[in-house]
């Protein structure tokens, strides 16, 4: 299976950027080495294949959440990496699918 | 960085909007008249709003952070208002319902450009010494300039 991280939202205009850079960073620091990138929600469902793990700002559609689930890709809340509530518990289950 | 967007012309703490439209009509057309936005503007943040609510819990402070495609952005900038009362939002990522007072309009226009602005603004809203200060304010300068100092 591939070993992505991405990071989807609405238009890409600011918050998909923001929260793959946080984890891009977060990852550095921890000397985890696995690819982040930021895409557009409207073409997850192209994306889905390619990745192992999808952190969602937009909140998904059911059909989405479906395929992620088919294709055995771990899906996570990426709001945490903005407002640091729930931060810590978040990325440490994100770093476990890492180490899969 | 950013403190450019900061404008003394674009802060408004005292807005009476009844609820979330009302408060998008008084900014979206504040900006407009002032040429910092094209007319579709407006339908531009409500529509997006719409399908990718900008509502965020902080940890002592909900904030809201409505924007529209840069297509409709002049002049980038942060609109930065206060309504009088809460305002019933949605939550980015879940959707669940929140209230808020504080509304940061952002005006990205270059997202290439614009993109550590978010992270600067998180930032700031886990600085419980500076929300403390943005609660207390209540005149439109001090808004302007502590907004302006921190960004």
């Amino acid at each position: 299976m591939a070993k992505k991280l991405i990071v989807a939202c609405g238009s890409g205009v600011a918050t998909s950027t923001t929260i793959a850079e946080k984890i891009k960073n977060k990852f550095e620091n921890d000397n985890i080495d696995y690819p982040v990138e930021a895409v557009d929600y409207k073409s997850i469902t192209n994306e889905l294949p390619s990745a192992s793990i999808y952190v969602y700002i937009a909140k998904p559609d059911q059909e989405v959440l479906d395929q992620a689930e088919k294709l055995g890709v771990s899906v996570f809340p990426g709001i945490p990496f903005l407002t640091g509530m729930g931060l810590e518990d978040t990325y440490e289950k994100i770093v476990e699918v890492t180490k899969k | 960085m950013y403190n450019n967007m900061v404008i003394p012309d674009l802060v408004n703490i005292h807005l009476d909007g009844k609820n979330q439209k009302e408060l998008f009509q008084n900014v979206g057309e504040d900006l407009y008249r002032k040429n910092y936005v094209t007319e579709g503007y407006l339908e531009g943040i409500i529509d997006r709003e719409a399908k990718y609510p900008t509502g965020l819990a902080t940890q002592s402070l909900n904030i809201a952070l409505p924007h529209s495609d840069p297509e409709y952005i002049k002049e980038p900038f942060i609109y930065i208002a206060r309504n009088n009362r809460p305002i019933q939002m949605l939550q980015m990522g879940d959707n669940t319902e929140l209230e808020c007072n504080y509304f940061f309009f952002l005006g990205i226009k270059e997202p290439n450009k614009q993109v550590g602005l978010l992270s600067k603004l998180m930032e700031l809203f886990m600085n419980e010494n500076f929300i403390k200060s943005l609660k207390s304010i209540d005149d439109e300068k001090d808004m302007y300039e502590l907004i302006k100092t921190n960004i």
